[in-house]
């Protein structure tokens, strides 16, 4: 017989290795996507046990079923079976920390009253045992009249006493609410529904007419105050002040109420050790939290960090490059030139590579943080930065995500689901790509390159150490920060007004990271970045490319290209020739040479007509046609259409840039950032009267646009899939373009008065 | 006294959260209830947020919250 499907929800407090026991369960194979309209992840796992299928439902980690907000809202929706899409579960697993039992124990009080079948998880239960807690796990089933099991996700032990657990309660056995409020109380709820339904209203769960009660000021409560208009709102008042004079003030009453029932529960059945004050957790924290070894640590283990991320990605970086060559290489040799070469070539292998690219940065900060978060300092590093971060409206838990922006906004974003309040983490993401990430280096290592002065202003044992070069681009990497401040001061102040987020928050103890966990999230990320990322760079950079290529005829380009092909052939050929022929014979030698030289005369002048070609190509496509169109709006940055036109070009991904003026700059787009060539060129390029196009103001305007401005296609999509809302990304675009063309404009302007 | 005025070591019972708002239900949720017992652990490097140890847990708060929660030296 074919069992019905069972939908089980997973909650818990945050820390309590929620994630880490989801992902056992689920054996990986989890969809995760937005719950419709709001700004929280859904991560549905489908699994089969024994002959029954199961939806995992993970909701996010809450200490508390009192929701304050529309995405606090979401777990209790989800749990009533309200939520569009998701059935009412058929069972719930209750994940506790074990060595923190007590305060789990509340959550878990406000479960019970949903009347939904339940498991209780003791995970983290050698942690526990570790610091001399004993818990008699079957007096408490049978206190609680629910099944407990005890787990360590963190080794994988016990997952599958759970999944017995969940089937024999996926039978039917079911709790009553626990009642745990006076007399009084379950009277006036019983006032509080009439009420309701003298408005027409159908009628709710107790569940809820609970929180309309106890949640002063909550989500519930200013739902109904915009959905009723017959004086619900005084009786609620009249309701709340009846329940105050009989000695029940809410809304203290409900944590005194469940906090009195978790100790009458744990009474007999845990023990804790004598003295628990001091634990090993605490003696490292009283180091790492110290006035003055505490931030040192912090700033010592952030440059580790940065300096890691550097220096071992750079190898493997190398490799992606090299591979990314080879291809080209392959294909080029495959495919003789044409529209498909180009389109592979120049659209799709230097799109994806160019994100590729990344890869490595990603995987090794990801495992940083990772590390961090597994092994409980990530807690302390938002402890110790919440006083810097709050002068700029944010908290602590905001450092890291931003921090990660430097090396890529896409992991940044990522990281933002660490912050709970939907307001603080808006702003953050908002914020997090004007942090200067490595995207924006070659932009900058190009133009002061070719237009800053190599001053050395310090020098020790005669190597410089603080040159302008290197303060310039010390300037373009902070302008953003600097300009973050009054961002998210004005985000915080003027949007999201009123709205200040409490830092109540708990430190998890110490532990080991454990290598699974690390590998498993930074495997994750990785994968995530790579499709989502990867598949948009994919679309823009074939878009991009046909922008730049049509509807130019490109015969002319295609026919030198063949022929210089067949010269390289030539030329080697002529090479072995020469170092296979007698030396005793020097007038053949001679006779090869002077082939050798004729045919490098040919291709180099044909090197400069196809140059030439190209650039005309450049120009006269939709690319050129909208550098044109927009020279106009550029020009009071002292840009020409050709500088226009890598910007617009660059959209998609800031590092476009170069290889766009490479092409504009009849170089062919084949150059580096510190390609001489390229300098030169941009060094001598003209205006039609003649003038110079580039002079120090203009590279400073350049570089202060690609400091603040939002090109990068992958960060405004991760946006979008963060906030599940086109609007944000949208908005981010908007003020960030605005911002980087009036930092733009203000550079070359005040910067021409000095020239 | 508040909160906010105990020195690092000093424990303390809590005997009154004041306010109704969003900041003083979260720290009842933490179980910061009349009667229980608090300790300051520590200050954070800038003297802001604050450790505290209630009920076997390590809890940080800051200033602005401590101060909602009204205690008396044990």
């Amino acid at each position: 017989m074919q069992q019905k499907k069972m939908t089980i929800a997973i909650i818990g407090n945050p820390n309590t290795g929620k994630s880490t026991l989801f992902n056992l369960l689920s054996g990986g194979h989890a969809h995760i996507g937005n719950f419709p309209g709001v700004t929280v992840e859904k991560k549905v796992g489908s699994v089969t046990w024994g002959d029954r299928q199961i939806d995992l439902v993970d909701l996010p980690g809450t200490y508390s079923l009192a929701p304050r907000s529309i995405d606090e809202m979401l777990a209790v929706d989800v749990l009533l079976g309200r939520q569009k899409g998701v059935p009412q579960p058929d069972a719930i697993i209750c994940i506790a920390d074990a060595s923190n039992l007590e305060r789990n124990l509340y959550l878990f009080s406000q479960i019970l009253d949903l009347s939904i079948p339940v498991v209780l998880v003791l995970n983290m239960y050698d942690l526990a045992r570790s610091r001399g807690i004993e818990i008699d796990a079957q007096a408490l089933s049978q206190k609680l009249n629910v099944p407990v099991v005890c787990t360590e996700a963190h080794h994988a032990k016990g997952v599958n006493e759970l999944k017995a657990a969940i089937l024999e309660i996926g039978t039917g056995s079911s709790h009553q609410p626990l009642a745990l409020f006076p007399e009084v109380f379950y009277a006036e709820r019983k006032l509080i529904r009439e009420k309701i339904q003298e408005n027409q209203e159908n009628s709710p769960p107790d569940f809820l007419v609970d929180r309309l009660l106890l949640d002063v000021g909550g989500y519930v409560e200013s739902y109904f105050e915009h959905h009723t208009h017959n004086g619900l709102m005084d009786d609620l008042h009249e309701s709340r002040s009846r329940l105050k004079e009989a000695g029940y003030a809410v809304p203290a009453m409900e944590a005194r109420m469940r906090y009195g029932w978790a100790r009458e529960v744990l009474k007999d059945v845990l023990q804790h050790p004598p003295d628990q004050r001091e634990t090993a957790s605490d003696k490292i924290d009283r180091w790492l939290t110290h006035r003055i070894f505490g931030f040192l640590f912090f700033f010592v283990l952030m440059f580790f960090v940065f300096q890691s991320v550097f220096t071992w990605a750079g190898p493997a970086m190398d490799l992606i490059e090299t591979g990314q060559g080879s291809i080209e290489g392959v294909v080029e040799s495959v495919i003789s030139p044409g529209p498909l070469r180009s389109l592979v070539v120049d659209g799709v292998i230097a799109g994806v590579g160019g994100v590729l690219i990344f890869l490595p940065q990603i995987v090794i900060l990801y495992f940083f943080i990772a590390v961090l978060e597994d092994s409980g300092y990530m807690a302390r590093a938002a402890f110790i930065m919440d006083r810097l971060m709050r002068s700029l409206g944010l908290s602590g838990k905001s450092f890291i995500p931003l921090m990660s922006s430097f090396a890529c906004a896409v992991p940044g974003i990522m990281a933002t689901r660490v912050i709970e309040n939907r307001h603080e983490r808006l702003t953050t993401i908002l914020v997090a790509p004007l942090m200067s990430c490595s995207a924006r280096w070659p932009v900058y290592t190009l133009f002061i390159a070719a237009f800053i002065p190599n001053i050395a202003y310090f020098t020790i044992a005669g190597s410089p150490v603080v040159t302008l070069q290197g303060m310039v681009l010390f300037a373009m990497s902070s302008i953003g920060a600097l300009i973050a401040i009054p961002v998210a001061w004005f985000l915080k102040r003027v949007c999201f007004k009123g709205d200040v987020a409490p830092f109540v928050m708990e430190l998890p103890g110490y532990k080991w990271p454990s290598p699974r966990n690390v590998i498993y999230r930074v495997y994750n990320r990785a994968k995530s970045f790579v499709v989502k990322a990867g598949t948009l760079i994919f679309a823009t950079s074939i878009i991009i490319w046909a922008a730049g290529y049509f509807p130019g005829d490109h015969s002319e380009q295609f026919q030198i290209q063949n022929r210089i092909e067949a010269i390289d052939a030539s030329l080697s050929e002529l090479d072995e020739q020469i170092a296979a022929a007698d030396e005793d014979k020097p007038a053949a030698m001679k006779e090869l040479e002077s082939q050798k030289e004729v045919l490098a005369a040919e291709q180099s002048a044909l090197f400069e007509r196809q140059n030439h070609v190209s650039s005309q190509l450049v120009e006269s496509s939709f690319l050129g046609r909208a550098g044109h169109w927009i020279e106009p709006a550029v020009k009071p940055l002292g840009w020409d259409w050709k500088i226009g036109v890598g910007v617009i070009a660059s959209f998609p991904a800031r590092e476009v840039i170069i290889s766009t003026l490479g092409t504009i700059y009849s170089l062919g787009g084949d150059v580096g950032e510190e390609d001489e060539s390229l300098i030169g060129s941009i060094r001598s390029a003209t205006w039609p009267d003649g003038s110079k196009v580039f002079n120090v103001p203009v590279a400073i305007s350049i570089m202060v646009f690609f400091a603040l401005c939002a090109q990068c296609a992958a960060t405004l999509m991760v946006m979008r899939r963060e906030t599940n809302s086109w609007f944000w990304p949208v908005v981010s675009f908007t003020y960030m373009t605005t911002l980087a063309y009036v930092g733009a404009l203000i550079s070359y302007q005040v910067g021409m008065l000095f020239i | 006294m508040t909160l906010n005025q105990i020195i690092k070591g000093q424990v303390a019972r809590i005997t009154h959260i004041n306010g109704e708002d969003a900041i003083s239900i979260r720290l009842m949720e933490m179980g910061l209830i009349d009667g229980e017992q608090i300790q300051l652990l520590g200050k954070a490097p800038l003297g802001d947020p604050l450790e505290f140890a209630i009920r076997g847990y390590r809890l940080s708060l800051r200033l602005n919250e401590a101060k909602c929660v009204e205690v008396e030296i044990v």
